[in-house]
């Protein structure tokens, strides 16, 4: 049982890391409706489901979803995104930040309806964004993250190497928890430390899980190169294993503060 | 058929080897303060002080040095190894952030 863990998890941490190659820029193209950036509804709605699922993680917080841009050249001024079904057309607010929530509608679940931007496919990042209030701006807290990685993987939100052992681990019950999956964040600024803090208890986290691996292997199939230097990685599994609760702080050391 | 060892072993030895020229084994907060001064120390200094780190370059002009004691970050990426040793294990570490001018911005010796 442990060999087949091994091997499911190996194959997880091919499809993450990608290769060194310099990002290469890109000039934006409105693509046509079907090459837009979008998602499944019917997805993300899971997302959101998780979501409320596991609410005891931040039991008030509250989700939304947001992009980034993932290639030199995306504009993010005018993002427009809609639900989009066959007979479907919902705007969808988007707040200044690229930020947004969905409404739940049945009709547009039911008609494989997708959620769409206008920006060609390939060009954002998606993420879930999940907020316990009374956090401080310089930190992130640690079960809002794990709730974050937990809708993102139910609503297929995140790029990845689609081999089929890769699809059945976002769809497993707890791969978040359980395996060790390199989900990329982005702090909101370019990150120099991040240091776990939960009363008096300290821990710098290691450079290994900062601004992503030395030498990607897959950079088209990658979301998270052109922010690089915002990126962190949170291993889940051995952190809850030393006991650091749901409440523990991720305190971010910014590049640009002053030290 | 040549075994995929074959490909992955060079990588794995040279990830092995501690970057730098093993100053930061023995390295304490107080030597790390004398060696690197923020706002003045340039990538030449720390290059004397270090030897060679493994550097990241970003899109905002700054730059990291980094040096690790134990498993270079670049085992990090490779497959299957990544699975069975990890730069995120080690213990020892120096991170040396220089600003757009190549000044030392920050740094930070984890021990």
């Amino acid at each position: 049982m442990r060999n087949t863990w091994l091997a499911v998890a190996v194959w997880l941490c091919i499809a993450v890391p990608a290769r060194a190659d310099q990002p290469v820029p890109r000039v934006e193209v409105q693509g046509s409706a079907q090459d837009r950036d979008e998602k499944s509804y019917r997805a993300m709605l899971a997302g959101m489901d998780v979501f409320e699922k596991n609410r005891g993680l931040a039991p008030a917080a509250s989700l939304r979803f947001k992009v980034f841009p993932r290639h030199a050249g995306v504009s993010m001024d005018g993002l427009v995104v809609q639900i989009v079904g066959e007979r479907t057309g919902m705007p969808v607010p988007l707040a200044a930040d690229q930020s947004f929530t969905l409404p739940q509608d049945a009709n547009a679940a039911g008609a494989d309806a997708m959620v769409r931007f206008n920006r060609q496919a390939g060009s954002l990042a998606w993420r879930a964004d999940v907020r316990s209030p009374g956090v401080p701006a310089n930190a992130r807290r640690l079960g809002d993250l794990l709730l974050e990685c937990k809708v993102a993987m139910a609503g297929d939100l995140v790029a990845y190497v689609h081999h089929p052992i890769n699809m059945l681990i976002t769809k497993m019950e707890d791969p978040c928890r359980t395996l060790p999956i390199n989900l990329f964040y982005f702090a909101d600024r370019p990150v120099f430390s991040v240091t776990l803090v939960s009363g008096n208890r300290r821990r710098i986290l290691p450079a290994a899980l900062l601004h992503g691996p030395a030498a990607p292997l897959m950079p088209g199939h990658e979301d998270w190169i052109f922010l690089r230097e915002r990126v962190y990685t949170v291993k889940f599994k051995s952190l809850y294993d030393e006991g650091w609760p749901d409440d523990t702080l991720l305190q971010f050391d910014y590049m640009d503060d002053d030290t | 058929m040549k075994p995929i060892w074959r490909y992955i072993a060079p990588l794995v030895l040279a990830g092995c080897a501690a970057t730098g020229n093993g100053a930061v084994r023995t390295l304490t907060q107080e030597r790390a303060a004398q060696a690197i001064v923020v706002g003045t120390s340039t990538r030449a200094d720390i290059a004397a002080a270090f030897g060679t780190a493994s550097v990241t370059t970003f899109a905002n002009g700054y730059e990291l040095w980094l040096y690790q004691v134990g498993y270079a970050k670049a085992v990090d990426s490779v497959p299957y190894v990544n699975l069975v040793v990890s730069s995120a294990d080690n213990k020892r570490e120096l991170s040396i952030l220089f600003d757009r001018n190549g000044v030392v911005k920050k740094y930070q010796l984890r021990e």
